[in-house]
This record gives C-alpha cells, sequence and structure tokens, in this order.
C-alpha cells in the first residue's frame, strides 16, 4: 500500500541547481507514473487518508462534550464537499492526464458536433489533403522506397553495353561479352542475362502469342526466387538440344491449364517445337516488368548469328558481392570492356553502364511522381492555413467561452491543450475522410494508371502507408492547431468581459495572420496551376508535333514467324508479300504493309553505316551507326508517309536485282548536308577495309546498295522524341538478315479494329498455327505513348484545382468573416448615404489586393521553382510569361468572384436593423 | 474568538506545513491541529485548502508520504520533510521574513 520511497539519485558533475531540478522532475514523473498505473491504489489511500481525518475530527467534537451525532455534523460541515476535495487532491497530484485527455477528447467532439459547419468544411479540406497525400505516398512509397520483392535486392545491379563513339549510349550486350564480363569479374557473386521474346503458344484451340522472356539458368538463384510448382531450369539446360524447357506463370497456367497440377511433365508446342513444362512461377514473380507469362533458357545452336558480338540485345543482372559499392563493380567491368575492346574488333569501343535493378526500373517515372508528391505537398500545405484560418475565425467567436474558463481558473497551458485536443480530432477525422479517398485512389489506380508503369501493381494502403498517415494527421492536427490555439487563448479577462473583444490586440494580430494565411494559400495555388498550365502547354505542342504518318484508320499488328518452320529467307519473304497482298485485297483496305519497326511500337535494330567513297575511319568505334528496317513496298503509302525525293520500292525490287534502300531525312541531313543522296552507294555495315578485317575467310565483298528515295521523318520512339536516321531495304532483298518478326499496317475506310477479325483470318489463311499480337489502331498507340505525359498531367491538373478551390474557399471564408465583422461598420455606411455599390466595391477591393500579393508572390514562387519540371516539359520553356500572365488573371478573376459574393451580402443589409441590433 | 480568526494569505500554507513537518513527521489532521495551537487559533487551516497542498508538496518532492500508526492506533498517512523540502523551507522561511519587515515598516510609517 506504501507509495516506493524515491531511489536516492546521486548525480555527479552536475551543479546543485541542475540536480535539483533534475531530481524535482524525476519525482514529479514517477509521482505521475504511479498515478498513472496504480490509480485505484493511489484513489484508495486518498479515501483511506481522508476518512482517518474525518474520523479524527469526530473524535475531538466528542471529546470536546458533544454527542455524536452532532460531532459528525459538525465534522461534515468543517470538512465541505468531499468530492470537489477530492477532485483538488487530484488536480494537485497533477495525475490526470489520460482522464484530462478522455475529457478534453469528449468536450472537443461535442464542440465539433455543434460547429456542423465549421466542422464540415474544415474535415473536408484535411481530407482532400490527406487524401492526395496518402494516395500518392501509397505510389511513392510502393514503387519508389519499398525495396523489389526479390531478397538483397539492394545488391542486384543492371548492366549494360555502350559504344559512345558509334552514337550509342546504351545498348544491350552481346553473347560473348556477358560470358566475358561474367568470367572476369571480381565484383559480382554471379552474373545473368535475358532477353524479351514472343512465342507464340499452339493448344488444341488454336495459336496465341504470349510475351515471355529467356533466361541464362543463372539468374533464377541471382533474384533468388523459388517456383510455385516444379522446378527452375539449370545451367544444363542452356546447352543446345537440351533448351527445350519452360517455365509458366502463375497466370498462364490458371488461365491456359485451368491450374492443373498435372502440368509440369507436360509437353507444350512452343514456336511450333515441343518444350517440356518443368515449372511454374508465382504472380508475384514480375521480373523485370509485369507481363511476362513464361520462361524459357536462352541457348543457341554452334555458330548461330545471334550468339555473335554483334548482336547487343541482353539485358545482365548481376549480384554484387556484399560490401562492394557500385562504382567499384563499374570500375571492375570497365577494365573488362577496355580489355575487350583493345582485343576483338567488333567490341571495339565497348563501355559499360552500371544501375541499382530498383533505379534502373523507376528511373524514368521518378521525376514524374517527385514533382506530383511537391504538387500534393502544396495542396496539404493549403489545406492546413484554410483550416487554421477558420480556426482563428472561430476563436474570435469562442472568446467568450474561453475568457468565462479562464476567469474561472483554466490555465493556459491547459486551455491550449483542449484547443489542440480538438484540431488534432478535427485532423484524426480529415485523415480518416482522406483514408477512404486514398483507398478509392488506389483502387482505381489500375484502371486510370497508364499501361507499362512499374510497380504500379504493388500499390496498396499497408502498414507503412496508414503509419504516414496517422504521422502527417498529427502533424497536421498541430501544424494548423498550434498557432490558432496558443494565439486564441492570449486573454485578457478583464477587457473581454467588459465586452470590447471586437478591438483587442489580438483580434487584430488573428486579422492580420488570416490574411496572410489566405495571401499564401493563393500564391501556392496560383505555382501549382502555372506548373499544370506548363504540362498542357507540353501536351498541346505534342499534339501538333507532326509524326511523319497519317496515324489515323490504321490498323497495325506484330507478326512472329517461328524458326523451326520460317528458316529460309525467302519463306519469310513470300509469308509476308502473302500476308500483305491479302491484307490489301480486304474490302475496305486501301494499302497494307510490312516494317521490322512501327512507328511506336518497336523493333529496333541498329547497324553501322558507310557511304562509298568516303574516307574510312580508323577503328570500327568510330562507324556511324544508324537504324535498320525492312519493309515491303507499299509501307509508306499505307502509313500515309511522304516521299520526298526519289521513288518508293516496287514490286520489281527483287532479290535478284540491283539492291536499292530509302533513307529518311535525318540520315540525308546529316551524310549529305549539302548534296544530293539519290543514286549514292551506301552500305549498313562496316566499311570495306574494317570487314575484311573482321572476317578474314568468308568475306566476299561489300553488299553496296543504291539509295533510290528519300522519305519524311517518321517520329519512331514517340511524339516527343527526335526522329532517328533511318534506312529502309525491301524484305526481298535483305537476304539472310530477313526478319521473321515483323509489324503489319493496313489502312482502313471505317473504324481500323473493325477489320480485325478479318485481318486474322487472312493470317490464319497463310498458316492455321500463327498467331497475330499487339493488335491496335495506330492512334491508339499514339494515345498510348502520350499516356504517362497525360496522366501525370491530369493529376496535376486535379491537385492544381484542388488547391485553387482551397485558396478561394480560404478566401471566401476571410472575406465573408470580415464582412460580418464589419456589419456595424456597414450599417452607419449605408445609413450615411453609401449606395450598395460602394459597400460591394469596398469588398471586393479588399479581397482582390489580398489576391494580388498572393499571385506576385505566386509569379517569383512559380518562376524559381518552374526549372524543377523542366524534364516533363516537351518544348515549352519553363518560364512561359504569356501562361503566367493568364493563370494570374484567372486566379484574379476567381478572387474577385469569391469576395463579391460577402461583398454582395454585405451591400444587403438593412442599415437600420444593423444600427437597431448594437 | 471567531473574529480573532483570519484566512491564510495565498503561498503561505506551503510555508507552515513544511515549518510543522521541520519538526516531526505528522499526519495530514495532527498539521491542521498543530498550525492552529501554534498560532493560538489565528490561523484556521481548512482541509479543502490542505490536502490538495499536501498532494502539490508530495508531487514536487518536498514531502514524502509514508502509511504509519497514528496516537489511536489506527493506520494514518504520514509526511516528512526531504532534503529539498528543508532547502524550500529556509528560502521561503528568508523570504517571507523579508516580505513580513518590509510590510511592517511601510505600515508604521508615522
Amino acid at each position: 500500500m506504501v507509495g516506493p520511497a524515491l531511489p536516492p539519485v546521486v548525480v555527479s558533475g552536475l551543479s546543485p541547481v541542475a540536480c535539483a531540478m533534475g531530481i524535482y522532475m524525476l519525482t514529479d514523473f514517477l509521482y505521475r507514473l504511479r498515478a498513472l498505473f496504480r490509480r485505484n491504489a493511489v484513489e484508495d489511500e486518498l479515501d483511506a487518508e481522508l476518512r482517518f481525518h474525518f474520523e479524527r475530527q469526530v473524535e475531538k467534537y466528542v471529546a470536546s462534550g458533544l454527542d455524536r451525532a452532532e460531532a459528525v455534523r459538525q465534522a461534515r460541515l468543517k470538512f465541505g464537499g468531499l468530492e470537489q476535495l477530492k477532485d483538488e487532491c487530484r488536480e494537485a497530484r497533477g495525475l490526470s492526464l489520460l482522464e484530462t485527455s478522455a475529457q478534453d477528447l469528449r468536450y472537443a467532439w461535442r464542440g465539433l458536433r455543434h460547429n456542423l459547419g465549421f466542422t464540415t468544411v474544415a474535415a473536408l479540406a484535411i481530407a482532400l489533403g490527406m487524401g492526395v497525400n496518402t494516395g500518392l505516398f501509397s505510389v511513392v512509397h510502393a514503387v519508389l522506397l519499398r525495396p523489389l520483392p526479390y531478397p538483397g535486392s539492394e545488391r542486384l545491379v543492371s548492366i549494360w553495353s555502350s559504344f559512345v563513339a558509334n552514337g550509342v549510349p546504351q545498348c544491350g550486350s552481346s553473347l560473348p561479352d556477358y560470358h566475358a564480363l561474367r568470367r572476369e569479374n571480381h565484383t559480382f557473386v554471379d552474373m545473368g542475362a535475358y532477353h524479351w521474346m514472343v512465342f507464340s503458344l499452339t493448344e488444341s484451340d488454336g495459336p496465341e502469342q504470349i510475351e515471355g522472356r529467356r533466361f541464362t539458368a543463372g539468374l533464377w538463384s541471382i533474384l533468388r526466387v523459388q517456383p510455385l510448382l516444379g522446378a527452375l531450369f539449370t545451367s544444363s539446360a542452356e546447352e543446345w538440344g537440351r533448351h527445350r524447357v519452360a517455365v509458366l506463370s502463375e497466370h498462364l497456367w490458371r488461365r491456359r491449364f485451368g491450374g492443373d497440377r498435372a502440368v509440369i511433365g507436360r509437353t507444350i508446342k512452343l514456336n511450333q517445337e515441343s518444350y517440356t513444362v518443368i515449372g511454374v512461377m508465382p504472380a508475384s514473380f514480375q521480373f523485370p516488368s509485369a507481363g511476362a507469362e513464361i520462361w524459357t533458357p536462352i541457348s543457341y545452336p554452334p555458330g548461330d548469328d545471334m550468339a555473335t558480338r554483334s548482336n547487343h540485345f541482353l539485358d545482365i543482372l548481376g549480384r554484387l558481392k556484399p560490401g562492394l559499392t557500385l562504382s567499384q563493380a563499374k570500375a571492375d567491368l570497365s577494365v573488362i570492356a577496355r580489355q575487350l575492346s583493345r582485343q576483338v574488333p567488333e567490341s571495339a569501343g565497348l563501355g559499360v553502364l552500371l544501375t541499382g535493378l530498383q533505379d534502373s526500373i523507376v528511373r524514368d517515372i521518378r521525376p514524374a511522381l517527385m514533382l506530383l508528391l511537391g504538387a500534393v505537398g502544396f495542396v496539404l500545405l493549403i489545406a492546413c492555413a484554410n483550416v487554421a484560418s477558420l480556426l482563428l475565425a472561430r476563436a474570435t467567436v469562442r472568446q467568450k467561452e474561453l475568457t468565462v474558463r479562464v476567469a474561472l481558473g483554466a490555465s493556459r497551458p491547459r486551455l491550449v491543450r483542449q484547443l489542440l485536443t480538438e484540431s488534432l480530432l478535427l485532423a484524426g477525422l480529415g485523415a480518416f475522410l482522406g483514408l477512404g479517398l486514398a483507398y478509392a485512389f488506389v483502387a482505381l489506380l489500375p484502371v486510370l494508371a497508364p499501361a507499362g508503369l512499374p510497380r504500379i501493381q504493388e500499390v496498396s494502403l499497408d502498414p507503412v502507408v496508414l503509419s504516414f498517415t496517422t504521422a502527417l494527421a498529427i502533424l497536421v492536427g498541430l501544424a494548423f492547431g498550434l498557432w490558432p490555439a496558443w494565439q486564441s487563448t492570449s486573454i485578457d479577462v478583464n477587457e473581454n468581459l467588459k465586452g470590447s473583444a471586437r478591438s483587442t490586440t489580438a483580434g487584430r494580430t488573428r486579422g492580420r495572420v488570416r490574411k496572410t494565411l489566405v495571401v499564401a494559400e493563393v500564391s501556392l495555388s496560383l505555382v501549382l496551376l502555372v506548373g499544370s498550365g506548363l504540362l498542357i502547354l507540353s501536351l498541346v505542342r505534342l499534339g501538333q508535333v507532326d509524326p511523319g504518318f497519317h496515324p489515323d484508320h490504321l490498323l497495325t499488328m506484330q507478326v512472329s514467324l517461328p524458326d523451326a518452320r520460317y528458316h529460309q529467307p525467302d519463306r519469310i519473304a513470300a509469308f509476308v508479300n502473302q500476308a500483305v497482298t491479302g491484307l490489301a485485297a480486304l474490302p475496305g483496305v486501301s494499302a497494307a504493309g510490312a516494317t521490322t519497326a512501327l512507328p511506336l511500337g518497336g523493333g529496333e535494330w541498329g547497324k553501322f553505316f558507310s557511304i562509298e567513297g568516303r574516307a574510312v575511319p580508323a577503328s570500327l568505334s568510330q562507324v556511324p551507326n544508324v537504324n535498320y528496317r525492312e519493309i515491303t513496298p507499299a509501307y509508306f503509302s499505307a502509313m500515309g508517309a511522304t516521299l520526298r525525293r526519289g521513288r518508293l520500292f516496287t514490286a520489281g525490287d527483287g532479290p535478284r536485282q540491283p539492291r536499292v534502300a530509302i533513307i529518311n531525312e535525318a540520315v540525308a541531313r546529316r551524310f549529305w548536308p549539302n548534296d544530293d543522296p539519290l543514286g549514292q552507294h551506301i552500305c549498313v555495315c562496316p566499311p570495306e577495309s574494317l570487314l575484311r578485317q573482321l572476317m578474314p575467310k568468308g568475306f566476299t565483298g561489300i553488299p553496296w546498295l543504291t539509295v533510290v528515295g528519300v522519305v519524311r521523318d517518321l517520329r519512331q520512339d514517340g511524339l516527343d522524341q527526335p526522329a532517328n536516321p533511318e534506312v529502309f531495304v525491301p524484305f526481298t532483298q535483305a537476304g539472310d538478315e530477313t526478319s521473321p518478326s515483323f509489324y503489319l499496317v493496313a489502312r482502313t475506310a471505317t473504324d481500323p479494329l473493325r477489320y480485325a477479325q478479318a485481318v486474322r483470318e487472312v493470317i490464319r489463311a497463310l498458316d492455321r498455327d500463327q498467331p497475330v499480337a499487339d493488335m491496335q489502331s495506330m492512334e491508339n498507340r499514339l494515345a498510348d505513348s502520350l499516356a504517362r505525359r497525360r496522366f501525370t498531367m491530369l493529376l496535376l491538373g486535379l491537385f492544381a484545382a484542388m488547391a485553387l478551390a482551397l485558396a478561394l474557399v480560404g478566401l471566401y471564408g476571410l472575406m465573408a468573416y470580415t464582412m460580418s465583422q464589419r456589419r456595424h461598420e456597414m450599417g452607419i455606411r449605408a445609413a450615411l448615404g453609401a449606395q450598395p455599390g460602394d459597400l460591394l466595391r469596398l469588398a471586393v477591393g479588399q479581397g482582390l489586393r489580398l489576391a494580388a500579393i498572393g499571385v506576385a508572390l505566386g509569379l517569383v514562387m512559380a518562376a524559381s521553382l518552374a526549372r524543377l519540371l523542366t524534364s516533363q516539359l516537351f518544348e515549352v520553356k519553363p518560364i512561359t510569361p504569356t501562361l503566367y500572365a493568364g493563370v494570374a488573371l484567372l486566379l484574379m478573376l476567381f478572387a474577385a468572384l469569391a469576395s463579391w459574393v460577402p461583398g454582395w451580402r454585405a451591400s444587403r443589409v438593412d442599415p437600420a436593423a444593423t444600427l437597431h441590433q448594437s | 474568538m471567531a473574529d480573532e480568526r483570519i484566512d491564510l494569505p495565498q503561498g503561505t500554507l506551503d510555508l507552515l506545513i513544511l515549518k510543522t513537518l521541520a519538526l516531526e513527521p505528522q499526519h495530514g489532521w495532527a498539521i491542521s491541529e498543530r498550525i492552529e495551537q501554534i498560532s493560538s487559533s489565528v490561523l484556521q487551516v481548512q482541509q479543502g485548502s490542505l490536502y490538495p497542498a499536501l498532494h502539490r508538496l508530495e508531487r514536487r518532492g518536498w514531502i514524502k508520504a509514508h502509511w504509519g500508526v497514528s496516537e489511536n492506533n489506527r493506520r494514518a498517512k504520514y509526511y516528512a520533510l526531504t532534503r529539498a523540502g528543508r532547502k524550500q523551507l529556509e528560502a521561503d522561511t528568508g523570504a517571507w521574513r523579508k516580505l513580513s519587515t518590509a510590510i511592517a515598516q511601510v505600515l508604521d510609517m508615522a
């Protein structure tokens, strides 16, 4: 029962004062702690102590001659109110932190319920701010912050090759280079390679084209992943002949094989060859991105061209040895690359690029996410300013209540705590509503977000996000509550009780602060408006970019002919020819063509480039690089591309005719800035002298092509990317390099997708096992290529609109409040003959003055922040005066409206009524 | 006699409690009795002030409480002065002497 005696505290080396302070704080703390956890014991002790006193008093009275009943009565009288005494003892102990908090909470809840209007507006403002912040943080957390779902993923490194002197800053690696890097490095536990591939899976219900990856066997252990079912292939599967094994994705397994566990060991037909299914990977495995449905080993027959140093198509992933850094690894691999560059002619100029895997996956989307995170931060700031302003206004209304409480003895810290409880409750309420908003955002994200955003499927409101929201809510509650709470409790009881609250200094300070808050809100919202304006302008400019072809009424699709059935070039060429002929013969199709690389599609293929009669560079590393495409004669007319000079290919450009080429303007500009390229001889290969060194045995002379035409640039990689140099050759003349994978395009009379079925039937008629993939209208591809920009723009626009709305509500609230405070003055003015118009001008004038200051500040802020947007802009300067002026004007207009309404209402006040009231 | 009783000026109750406890540890009732006795019943200590004051002083670490047995053989809560309390008593006594002397001087002005 006895309270614990305080342990002796020995604090040496401190001044006596510090010691005393320390002991004081300690005893105080222990006292409170005991009170908190032994609440009942403490209460019992208090009861016993007071009872003892009471009884002792009674005894005293009895001893002095009173009878017992009278003694008890007297003692009671002397004692006064027992409960009140106990309360005061509790107060003196200062132990009632929990109790008073609960009391504060109840009180705050009552207060909020009684002011439903205020509570609704404030909670909605916070909910908006918290909602967008929670939603966006959940994205940032999932995409940028959370480690990839592979154990030890921070040590996974993506490795690329580069040939800077050839104009190739970054590309995949060749198989021999990969083997050299893997064998000779000292910094990696292991390396693996992979590449993208399209498979046609033929089941009894027909062919289907699916996306997959080919892996070296080591990749599985580098990623440290396990199959859901069965096993993963090992290095023996990289031997040619033992390579026909496949691992399915869970999705494919469920979709095509009904989730049957007996699928392991089953034979499936992939690219017309028989593969054995050995395993199934769980749906969570999405390396390096979503979409892959099947994995097979990388394996080539001896002497295969793909396995030479001239094909750079592999992505390399390495796992760093523990404790080593990226720069150490880069130094290590660079040494190997330099050696290769010196010793192997085909690898001349080879360099290596290293990036952390996570970084390489999210690199493209990080700037946009950071931009949006900044924007939602602004929205939250504005929401806080808004609520703070509302609280200040409310403080004036509550002045009387607070004054009475002070007069009754409430201390200032106690009042501040109570008001803060109210703010925190409000923030909590807002956060709760905001979570609903964020939940909707996250649920809608897969629908709203453009395809191909990395890791977007991992976004969820997980515990980390919820903790973030909780922390933010507390921060927000303090941010908008602390100052108003402190400010509104600086009370001069005497003055206030006299009823002259309106003219107090506190009131004036409050007014100034509210104006400052509104100015800040206006300036922040202007920054966001300018930002989204810049993005909108960029999209407008992008819309004006001429892609070099007519994207409307164009059906596009991909066909990948399996090696097993189409090994000879002439078989491929025949298929291509029959396919385009069949397509062109469809009713409603005016032209059809094929290409190995479709704009906004894919199929990059870079090659060396030389011109007959030009000086020969000293080494291969200085030979320029161009993009190489094989096309059919009608390709350009189907695309609606423009021929600038010369002619297009014709059916006459056959395999035995003189070899011809068409170049785009980018090539003409670069290599014939002043001459006519027509009739010139070019080669998509290194110059003859260098080639002879490379292939001393098999060299049969250089295959010169004659330039017969120049076409306008086609934007290959997107409207925001400059046109690449491109060289086109006819499919029929491509020889051994004839590509089995190509795109078909058909110009249609009506909606392209209405021709989808007819087109599929044309292909099936040629080969009933041949699937068609990625069928889309060109307009769709164009829209997809802009989808990320549009998404960023939409979100930023949405945030800017929220910011604007909040700022205007803030301005409106301030003006409405000011007008109500000046009701008396307005009444007098009206009585003295002021016209409603004068009063209106007064209100709008004040609102506009505040808005103008905010706009001016905002313009300065926008001008200095807009540079951060540069990476998101397209042909728009961060500082675009007309845009800034337009946004400023727009804001002023809205500001005028927001202050006009309260002004109008004030001007309709009946002067007699107002004056009578006071 | 009732006329001669005066309420304690604010803040002086703490000082009187500390002084009372400087002699020996006491329980609450005895403290109030002692103060009344010594002041010849001029100073009246209300329970409503005494107990909150005791709890306040305990919280500040100037006194500490323990349960003991009272003069009439019952459990009672005894308070004793701590070292910090003794220092505080000295400081407060000095301050009070100064104050009362000063006030006396002013009042004694001719």
